[in-house]
């Protein structure tokens, strides 16, 4: 059977883009449920609830699985497959002029269980679908997706050769054989009850490409089987610049939080996203060490952070001193932007809901300084007081309360004094440790932050010099100056002229680059001798793609231009990071 | 029966239907724009795979409002939903400025297609509420209205979880469409 636009069957719809809705236009129908598509509404009467759960779970679930599966309807064998692994195919009685695509539907309901569990509020997860009679409300042949129900191509079974029901709701062995919906009359059938759990959501079906799409790569990072922040199995969905993956409910409260604190993505719906660099920041994070950064004070480790607060107490000493001390190997350098500043912090992190505790770090200027102690303490305070992690099961509001405390509050993470914040990230920069990054991000660390230290420009220059001496060893190095300069024209990376003047000269000579686009020239001598430089020139000189990817996803500024009126990431023209966030 | 005397004093007072959908980028705030409307309240929503579908009254004009998922997959399913549309609302997540390229080029190949010729457009530059996000008329440069000729567009700034701007923009709509039809 051929289920091309031409021979569609009549009465059907594509469920591809199809929805069930629980309601009924008239009151009047019990049990009544709809199969809305944009070529028209199917009313369909069920006997029971019961039944009715039953179907729109099943339904659900395969829409899910097509949704989710990356089908190419293209790729579907034209004659549908016979499920063989169907425990029940033998009680089918098949009616209809469903008969061929339903039996193979079978196998496409049963994969699409394990999507549909979720979709289907957990109702008969492991039931299966048949092909069912459909009266038209109005029917119109012709879609080029005509995914009625078609079959998905069982092959082998791969993915379904599950026992017949994780989220088996109808009770044990399922199939519960719904009948065909009374009002319309003709029967249908049901077969094929195994409940699909082992394919991963959605890929399922044999030959469907998320098999070897990211997700497997993603999933194999310590932690990454369950969601960082309810622990559900198999998340699917990700935050590109937190680096952890999530399940869908989760991934919803993320979202809600804005891109600032969290950029979410999908595992399986998103394609492009996944560039190779994307990847390396999730190995080098996942969830794992990503919750040792940001639940570090949970309560299950609340008495050693209260013992730490205690001892921080206990020292506290002149704040003054620490001050100076810190001023010293540390210099934040206000006078960097003046305009430009507004524009650089808007545009990183997550620096807008922590707006009010920047300002009470300020003050803060040491780890042994009384305001770090009270900060410690008040912190181990929350992280007594938080209710302890949601479980999968959780309502969506307690999900919401934690991950608010978790990546906005910060409840769990102690936070360093600015100086030293920045100290660790440079130093964890330098180090090319993606983890060290992150909790000094997660400290409090200002990723978008200028220096003009001679340590930073010391950091900076020492890599550019042995990134000149690997270039030399290897191929020349020309062609640096063009293409800095059509980079500096170009999107993010437009040279805003506020680079002061001065030193990297070293780091110049070294790159063998001329100082190509932003002009940084006139204000030069305003500044002195020092130029300024963030962290992610010293990752574009050190050319480490996962590092460049999380300090930008995480909001770097590669607009801000050092000493020479270049921006960051023309020093790392090689990586494709530079590209990609140009382009997109 | 019911539904017989409902159209009889939906033509008597001028009543009109609207098919209108709703499509963006994944994460732009379609769902919660969705729900804002139809039932007045912010829900805690989850991507949405596949699409919504609910009615929004709103003066006498009813607006059936497709909300199709943004995520990349999806977005090839647009088109799908084109059919006898009246209206586009296109939502853009005004904060996302590292996006807003790409948002630019998926509403760009939506208003090109031949179905959407006649569609009225318009566009909710959600979540201004977000520090650093970008004022509508940024986003109106963006995604190149000013250049759009022969079209009817407009550009409402919005909050959705405060349901600002949401009715202005549906004013404008019914508006436009009456003048259309």
């Amino acid at each position: 059977m051929q289920l091309s636009r031409s021979v569609r069957p009549k009465n059907t719809l594509p469920l591809l883009t199809s929805t069930v809705k629980m309601d009924a236009d008239d009151p009047a129908v019990r049990c009544a449920f709809r199969v809305v598509s944009p070529e028209g509404t199917y009313t369909l009467q069920a006997e029971t609830e019961f039944e009715r759960a039953d179907w729109i779970a099943a339904l659900q679930a395969v829409i899910n699985c097509l949704l989710n599966g990356a089908i190419d309807m293209d790729a579907l064998p034209r004659v549908p497959v016979r499920p063989t692994h169907s425990r029940t195919s033998s009680q089918a009685d098949v009616v209809a002029d469903f008969a061929a695509h339903a039996a193979a539907s079978a196998s496409g309901g049963a994969v699409a269980a394990h999507a549909g569990g979720r979709a289907g509020g957990g109702g008969g997860g492991g039931t299966s679908s048949g092909g069912f009679p459909l009266t038209p409300a109005s029917s119109q042949p012709g879609t080029p997706l005509a995914g009625t129900l078609p079959g998905i191509p069982s092959g082998d079974g791969s993915g379904s050769e599950g026992d017949g029901g994780h989220g088996a709701a109808g009770g044990g062995d399922v199939l519960s054989h719904p009948r065909a919906p009374s009002r319309l009359g003709a029967a249908s059938r049901v077969s094929g009850g195994t409940g699909a759990h082992g394919a991963a959501g959605g890929g399922g079906s044999g030959g469907t490409a998320s098999s070897s799409g990211p997700l497997e790569r993603l999933r194999q990072v310590a932690g990454n089987r369950r969601c960082a922040d309810c622990g559900a199995q198999d998340p699917d969905w990700a935050s590109l610049n937190l680096g952890v993956l999530l399940c869908i409910e989760c991934s919803g409260v993320h979202r809600q939080l804005g891109v600032q604190v969290s950029k979410v993505r999908s595992c399986t719906l998103d394609v492009k996203v996944w560039e190779p660099a994307v990847i390396a920041v999730f190995q080098a994070v996942g969830n794992d060490a990503s919750n040792k950064v940001w639940e570090a004070g949970m309560p299950a480790s609340g008495a050693a952070a209260a013992t730490a607060a205690g001892s921080a107490a206990a020292g506290g000493g002149g704040t003054e001193a620490a001050a100076a001390r810190a001023a010293d190997s540390w210099v934040w350098c206000d006078d960097d932007s003046g305009g430009e500043d507004e524009e650089g912090r808007a545009g990183g992190g997550a620096r807008g809901p922590r707006g009010s505790a920047s300002g009470r770090r300020q003050v803060m200027v040491d780890g042994d300084s009384l305001a770090a102690a009270a900060a410690a303490a008040s912190s181990a305070a929350a992280a007594a007081a938080a209710p302890p992690k949601p479980a999968p099961t959780a309502p969506l509001s307690d999900k919401a309360r934690f991950i608010q405390d978790k990546y906005v509050a910060r409840a769990f993470v102690t936070p360093l004094p600015r100086e030293q914040a920045a100290s660790r990230l440079w130093d964890a920069v330098a180090g090319r440790d993606v983890r060290a990054a992150l909790a000094a991000l997660a400290a409090g660390a200002d990723v978008a932050a200028a220096y003009r230290t001679p340590r930073a420009q010391r950091l900076v220059s020492d890599a550019a010099g042995r990134a000149a001496a690997l270039d030399r060893g290897g191929s020349g190095s020309g062609g640096g100056a063009s293409s800095h300069g059509t980079s500096s024209s170009g999107g993010r990376a437009s040279g805003d002229g506020s680079g002061s003047g001065g030193i990297v000269a070293a780091a110049a000579a070294a790159w063998g680059r001329g100082g190509g686009g932003g002009g940084g020239g006139s204000t030069a001598e305003a500044h002195g001798v020092c130029g300024t430089v963030t962290v992610l020139h010293l990752a574009a000189t050190l050319g480490d793609v996962a590092l460049l990817e999380f300090l930008l996803q995480n909001g770097a500024a590669c607009q801000h231009t050092d000493a020479h009126g270049r921006t960051a990431l023309p020093n790392s023209m090689q990586s494709e990071v530079y590209a990609r966030f140009i382009l997109t | 029966m019911g539904q017989v005397f409902t159209r009889l004093f939906d033509s008597l007072w001028g009543n009109k239907e609207m098919r209108v959908v709703m499509l963006g980028l994944d994460a732009a705030g379609k769902t919660t724009i969705l729900y804002k409307l139809h039932i007045g309240e912010v829900l805690s929503t989850v991507p949405t795979i596949g699409f919504n579908v609910e009615k929004v009254q709103y003066k006498n004009v009813t607006f059936t409002v497709w909300d199709v998922g943004g995520q990349e997959k999806l977005r090839p399913l647009w088109r799908h939903y084109f059919n006898n549309t009246d209206g586009l609302i296109f939502v853009v997540d005004s904060q996302d400025k590292d996006r807003i390229g790409r948002a630019a080029q998926e509403f760009k190949s939506i208003i090109d297609d031949p179905l959407m010729r006649n569609a009225a457009i318009l566009v909710f530059a959600n979540k201004q509420d977000m520090r650093g996000c970008l004022p509508p008329s940024e986003v109106c440069q963006h995604l190149g209205l000013p250049e759009l000729r022969g079209r009817r567009w407009q550009v409402q700034g919005a909050v959705a979880i405060k349901g600002e701007g949401l009715y202005e923009g549906l004013d404008w709509m019914a508006q436009t469409l009456k003048t259309i039809k």
